[in-house]
């Protein structure tokens, strides 16, 4: 007799994909204080319900902001959206939600949940005879042209890298007004169609992801870049990539507008001080530099010629400089979506934009003469002997020494060069980028004086290799780009699975948390096995120090601990080394000896790559091998694309293997400049930043195969140095549980034991009793939410830990 | 125990009787060891081993000094011999029955030496398996080790090889015969595996030689991962002679640039782009490359992410300044090589959403390959370049090439596509089991899953069997009969078991069954004879 298997239990994995059974779901519905909250899921995680509460503290603060650590694969997001969706439907004053996201594929999975929650909140309600008819949610999100364009031939024909370029020719005003004239020239029918609609182009309400998003705008016939671009002023949830929201450039065309009372989350927030330095730093290099002169030079000539035949529009650009750069640089109607050319200016202050522009600026040919002089005056730095640090100030010193020029007029380059080449009507960006470069280059170190520091390498090694001159603006400060954020809208929310320990973030950050706040993961088994190997069969030490990375025994013990694993780990075996450069020279001593030979008879391989595409594709092939054969190893980069943003949950990832501590190149002057901002101006010790640093890329490759409870998976922390106490007290709790103290020391094979022992026992069923003693029900929450009123937190000991 | 009854010894002539039996362990298991006139068996309640006589290569046993009585078999199929150890209360009766084993076996080898050269061909095989030995070069040898190898690589058709040579339905060479292809395969093997044929280790010579074996699948293999071979193969052969290009490649500076050990000994700078040889002259770019044009799934589109960090940015432009070749791409290389590989072995796989995985697609696909195959190619190429003292000989050449190695026809049979629906789905469903099995807290189906999947490779082969040999049909029947009657049972097994997991594999399993249910009932059916079977 076949036995019927039970329904499954409901629960949140982190995914809704890999949820077993959800179309059978009831959800969960309870209050909290006076939120009406719609679980879409049967059962609770106690840590998710602490996540609410702490949640609601913020929004509850108003004008306060949250630092929320939660284990990853515990279902952050869907408690997240939950909340704020019940806080946005009791308190409409809210505002949005703008929801951040590192990549793509996290903006899918986000509104995958949102859908999802909406979806059974309207069960709910239609189960009481309501309706959500009368609620109308819009939630979308916003992509690049790139990702979003419709246009069959730009899609088709077009270079991806062109795709921009390819509308702006379409899209522009001037085009489109030429156009009227003249019938030869090519429109882009969706945004014409877009356009014509004008207010009623209106989206209806629901949940759209981007290629919802592109479905609509064929139907419709509407450009989906653009109609995003316009609804998310009028959309209850916004989710888009983080540099829309810190970049300025960026933020100052697309977030402008949002109101100051929502709230913003960036969600796997762990890297955030370094995504905000990266907004606001800048490379130049001698190719760009000679790009840029050329740039200047076709400019003007295009200068020269519009001179000649409408001399007009030029001296009207010169009559709205004369009145400031705001005037300048105002759209009006659409053209404020299709006319912005290198982006908004990144950093003015309100007073600059008001007052005129400079005298020497304000003429297209004077203001190209500076910038040419300012490109020599740049390309002979980069001629400097020795390696160079300086203030912005001493630059601007140096600068205005070498070249008679004053400096003021440099913060007004970037927003002068967007209206000249407004002005001359310029539609292919891409071949002016390196110019946009030098005069973004000039703003910013014209305006800032602290949290700066102009960086100069002549031997500095990129990726190729090969020694090149580099002139860095280096931001020091993160908090620079994270002010404007937290200053303008009402909550800022960072969370993450890896944020220990949390009172850096503050630190780096800049801002006070009204919530800091790390959860502990509640458990039913030890789904994660940590172990610190420290030293290979022939018990000789492994580690990629630097003194001992390229010995023999080293690479020898590496690769043997990898066959090892190969051997014994069923399915998915990721592997992160610290940096591409080293991971190529191993693989290289490893094919050399026979390693990989060995290595493929066990699993296919496959690595990552600087080539996007490249990576891409390897990453589809792994996870075909891994479902379709004995599983496959993939070899990654701490830092690299793969970690920040790839899950490798169930049998894509049985095992993840750290190949060293991911350091940052400590003889790097950019970070060697950074150390000593922080110590002198938050009293944040070198040693403690770069271990800081170091594990939470270590924490974040641990979180990539553990993305639900019922989810397990080995983490071979491979490295002598993980077995300092200084280094593994700063992983987050959540790995720490699992640490035994008896596992700090292991050699490869003694690991293997180990692994075996554990394979076996994760390989049995899953409680299902076991589990739901874990899980909270409505029931229970009911009761938890009665005794929170009374004593709050002690529910966390109902969780078996 | 027994000893050798006399009812035994008169009943010898029949090869299905019992001749000794006694308690051994094999592995540390415990067992019983029965001696038939066709071969030795050990079995327990879960397991078999057995050497049939025509396969054994010598049975030797252990002294009496020694503190265990042991019986080892060796086979000529390759493989780590049997080593039975007898199980008594005391040494001296267990070499006592290690003593009557030894004789029995020895009588029946040495009768069936004496009794076999006219009629069967095992022993001529063995003398042209001695003539082979004594001229390397000959067909015969390279046949055997090839059929050796096969027997020795493939569980399967080692089953089968029992079932129908060793039980004397066909002969060895019938057996063959109808597997020419086979042998093919096994060169050049259908179904992608992992192995990267191109960096196969040389074998090293005296002095600075080395030597390359080259076999079609390992041709196959060059000319697809690295289309610039492909390219001067075609533009250079002829005139020049295979052998001499191969050789060429073999020397090339081409051929180190994405080897470890160029790039481990910093050679591999000199030996990339820079170099002018034969081949780079060849090479395009892009031909490392990935085909880009793939669909790919949203959760792994890293490309989506790059594009999104650029809203109406530019992007970062490569320096066009940059000279050309001044990037050290030589680690990259061996990355780019590995990442190819594994594509060319996925994208296999995934041509056919029905393809069956690696194993099963090699386990089950037999005799649809027509390719012919290549001549094996052995190389001695004077690589001077890995010489840390070069001698100052120029860079020479000598060849040696086995004399006319046979070369196969290709198969006459080939699955029709009915059988090869069947195939499929079957596999379809194996897969089904795999990825059930990989989900956390699964049981292990280990037994389920071989089980079935072995009784499936098996009524193919006597289904083949039956068609390719009309004359053998009569030996053949009975052993159908028995199949099926095995597959009755491992239904019922699953259908009845209480389990939970056992009860789902039979869900899963049904399809097989299904399908290997349709086969038997089939197999009297003329519409079936002519419907499943296609001659090409």
């Amino acid at each position: 007799m076949e036995e019927s298997a039970p329904p499954p239990l409901c629960y949140a994995t982190g995914r809704v994909a890999l949820t077993p059974g959800t179309e059978c779901l009831a959800g969960m519905r309870f209050q909290l204080d006076e939120l009406d909250v719609f679980f879409p899921y049967d059962y609770l995680y106690p840590e998710q319900f602490s996540y609410m509460c702490e949640l609601k503290k913020v929004l509850d603060a108003k004008q306060g902001h949250g630092l929320l650590e939660m284990p990853t694969g515990t279902g952050k997001t869907v408690c997240l959206l939950s909340l704020i969706i019940a806080y946005q439907h009791e308190h409409p004053a809210m505002g949005k939600l703008i929801y951040c996201t590192r990549t793509v594929p996290e903006m899918e999975k986000c509104l995958a949940e949102l859908k999802f929650i909406r979806q059974k909140r309207g069960e709910m309600l239609a189960a009481e005879g309501r309706s959500t008819k009368d609620e109308p949610f819009l939630a979308l999100c916003l992509s690049s042209r790139k990702n979003m364009c419709v246009h069959e031939r730009v899609v088709s024909e077009a270079d991806r890298e062109h795709v921009d370029v390819e509308c702006r020719k379409m899209t522009a005003s001037w085009v489109r007004a030429r156009a009227r004239q003249d019938s030869g020239v090519e429109l882009c029918g969706f945004f014409e169609e877009w356009d014509r609609a004008g207010t009623d182009a209106v989206m209806p309400a629901g949940v759209y992801d981007i290629e919802d998003m592109k479905r609509l705008g064929r139907e419709h016939g509407w450009c989906p870049y653009f109609m995003a671009r316009h609804a998310i002023a009028h959309a209850n949830v916004v989710v888009y990539n983080y540099q829309y929201m810190l970049d300025p450039k960026v933020a100052g065309m697309v977030s402008r507008e949002l109101e100051a009372e929502s709230v913003v989350v960036f969600d796997e927030g762990h890297n955030i001080d370094n995504i905000c330095i990266e907004a606001y730093s800048v490379e130049l290099d001698k190719g760009k530099l000679n790009r840029a002169q050329r740039c200047a030079s076709r400019l003007g000539r295009r200068v020269d010629e519009l001179r000649a035949h409408d001399a007009e529009r030029v001296q009207a650009e010169y009559e709205r400089l004369v009145k400031g750069l705001e005037d300048a640089g105002a759209f009006a109607g659409r053209a404020a979506l299709t006319d912005a050319q290198l982006g908004a200016s990144p950093v003015l202050e309100r007073d600059v934009l008001d007052e005129a522009v400079p005298g020497n600026v304000r003429r297209a040919e004077h203001f190209l003469r500076l910038v040419k002089v300012v490109i020599q005056h740049l390309k002979k730095r980069l001629e400097a002997p020795k390696v160079e640090v300086e203030t912005p100030a001493a630059f601007l010193l140096d600068l205005e020494q070498k070249t008679a020029l004053d400096s003021k007029p440099l913060q007004y380059f970037y927003a002068r060069l967007n209206s000249l080449m407004r002005t001359v009507e310029v539609a292919d960006l891409d071949d002016y980028a390196a110019l946009g470069m030098v005069a973004d280059f000039a703003t910013r170190v014209a305006t800032y004086q602290d949290g700066f520091a102009v960086v100069l390498d002549p031997f500095f090694r990129g990726p190729s290799g090969i020694p090149e001159a580099k002139l860095q603006l280096s931001c020091l400060d993160a908090s620079l780009a994270i002010k404007p954020v937290f200053e303008r809208f009402a909550s800022v929310i960072i969370t993450s699975g890896t944020l220990s320990p949390l009172d850096l973030y503050p630190k780096l950050l800049q801002f006070t948390p009204v919530v800091q706040v790390s959860l502990q993961m509640s458990i039913f088994r030890p789904c994660i096995l940590p172990l610190v190997v420290t030293k290979g069969a022939d018990q000789l030490a492994m580690s990629t120090r630097f003194e001992s990375r390229d010995d023999a025994s080293v690479v020898r013990n590496y690769g043997a601990l990898l066959v090892d694993l190969a051997a014994h780990v069923p399915d998915g075996l990721v592997v992160f080394f610290t940096s591409y450069q080293y991971m190529e020279q191993t693989v290289a001593k490893w094919d050399e000896t026979g390693v990989l030979r060995r290595l493929l008879a066990h699993k296919l391989l496959f690595i990552e790559t600087k080539d996007v595409v490249e990576t891409t594709l390897a990453l589809e092939n792994f996870r075909r091998a891994c479902d379709c054969g004995r599983g496959a190893v993939f070899l990654s980069i701490a830092r690299g694309k793969v970690a920040e943003g790839i899950d490798f949950d169930r049998h894509y990832g049985r095992c993840v293997v750290n190949i060293g501590v991911p350091y940052q190149y400590t003889q790097s002057h950019v970070l060697r400049t950074r150390l000593d901002y922080l110590l002198t101006r938050f009293q944040i010790r070198e040693a403690d930043f770069l271990t800081f640093d170091a594990m939470r890329q270590t924490a974040q490759c641990v979180g990539r195969v553990i993305r639900s409870k019922t989810d397990y998976g080995i983490v071979i922390l491979a490295d002598a140095r993980f077995a300092r106490n200084d280094k593994r007290s700063k992983l987050p709790a959540w790995v720490l549980q699992f640490l035994q103290s008896a596992h700090l020391n292991l050699s490869t094979d003694a690991s293997l034991g180990i692994v075996r022992t554990f394979l076996r026992q994760m390989a049995q069923p899953v409680d299902d009793a076991d589990l739901k003693q874990m899980l909270l029900d409505t029931a229970t929450v009911a009761s938890l939410v009665k005794g929170r009123r009374s004593d709050a937190g002690h529910f966390m000991d109902l969780a078996p830990t | 125990t027994l000893g050798v009854s006399s009812k035994g010894m008169a009943a010898s002539s029949s090869e299905e009787d019992l001749l000794f039996r006694f308690r051994a362990s094999y592995q540390k298991q415990d067992g019983t060891v029965e001696i038939r006139a066709r071969g030795v068996t050990w079995k327990n309640g879960t397991a078999t081993v057995e050497v049939p006589f025509a396969v054994l290569a010598k049975h030797e046993v252990s002294p009496k000094s020694h503190p265990k009585a042991m019986l080892k078999l060796s086979r000529t199929t390759g493989g780590p011999p049997v080593v039975l150890t007898i199980r008594e209360a005391t040494a001296e009766r267990a070499y006592s029955v290690l003593s009557d084993a030894k004789v029995t076996i020895s009588a029946i080898v040495k009768r069936r030496k004496r009794s076999e050269p006219s009629e069967s061909g095992s022993s001529s095989s063995h003398k042209a398996r001695k003539r082979a030995r004594a001229v390397p070069e000959e067909a015969g040898n390279v046949e055997e080790e090839l059929r050796r190898s096969l027997l020795a690589a493939d569980a399967r058709l080692s089953a089968a090889y029992k079932e129908l040579v060793t039980e004397g339905v066909v002969s060895e060479e019938e057996f063959w015969s109808a597997r020419r292809s086979e042998s093919i395969e096994a060169v050049a093997p259908a179904a992608p595996s992992n192995e990267l044929l191109a960096d196969a280790p040389p074998a090293v010579g005296e002095g600075s030689k080395l030597r390359y074996t080259l076999n079609a699948a390992k041709i196959a293999y060059i000319l697809e991962m690295y289309p610039a071979v492909r390219r001067a193969r075609e533009a250079h052969v002829p005139p020049m002679s295979e052998k001499a290009f191969w050789v060429k490649y073999f020397q090339s500076r081409y051929y180190l640039r994405d080897k470890g050990a160029a790039v481990a000994a910093g050679k591999a700078g000199e030996l990339g782009e820079g170099g002018d040889d034969l081949f780079a002259r060849f090479e395009r770019r892009g031909d490392d490359a990935l085909d880009p044009r793939r669909p790919v799934a949203p959760g792994v589109d890293l490309t989506k992410t790059a594009a999104d960090r650029a809203l109406d940015e530019p992007p970062d432009e490569p320096d066009e300044n940059e000279p050309a070749g001044a990037l050290d791409p030589s680690a990259e290389r061996v990355v780019h090589k590995f990442n190819r590989h594994a594509d060319r072995v996925v994208g296999r796989i995934a041509l056919d959403d029905a393809t069956p995985p690696v194993v099963a697609a090699a386990d089950l696909v037999d005799d649809l390959d027509t390719k012919p195959p290549d001549r094996l190619l052995t190389l001695n190429v004077d690589d001077r370049r890995l010489d840390a003292a070069p001698t100052g000989r120029p860079a020479g050449l000598s060849l040696a090439t086995p004399g006319d190695r046979p070369r196969w026809s290709p198969a006459s049979l080939a699955l029709s596509p009915a059988l090869e629906t069947a195939r499929r789905r079957a596999a379809a469903a194996f897969r089904v089991l795999d990825d059930k099995a990989r989900r956390p807290g699964a049981a292990p189906d280990e037994p389920f899953r071989s089980s079935a999947e072995e009784h499936f490779a098996l009524a193919l082969q006597l289904l083949k069997a039956w068609f390719t040999f009309p004359s053998k049909r009569p030996k053949l029947r009975p052993r159908l009969d028995a199949l099926n009657t095995q597959l009755d049972s491992l239904r019922r097994d699953l259908r009845d078991s209480s389990t939970r997991h056992a009860a789902q594999h039979a869900a899963v399993l049904q399809p097989i069954l299904a399908q290997i249910a349709a086969i038997l009932e089939k197999r009297d059916s003329d519409h079936f004879d002519t419907s499943l079977f296609a001659h090409v």
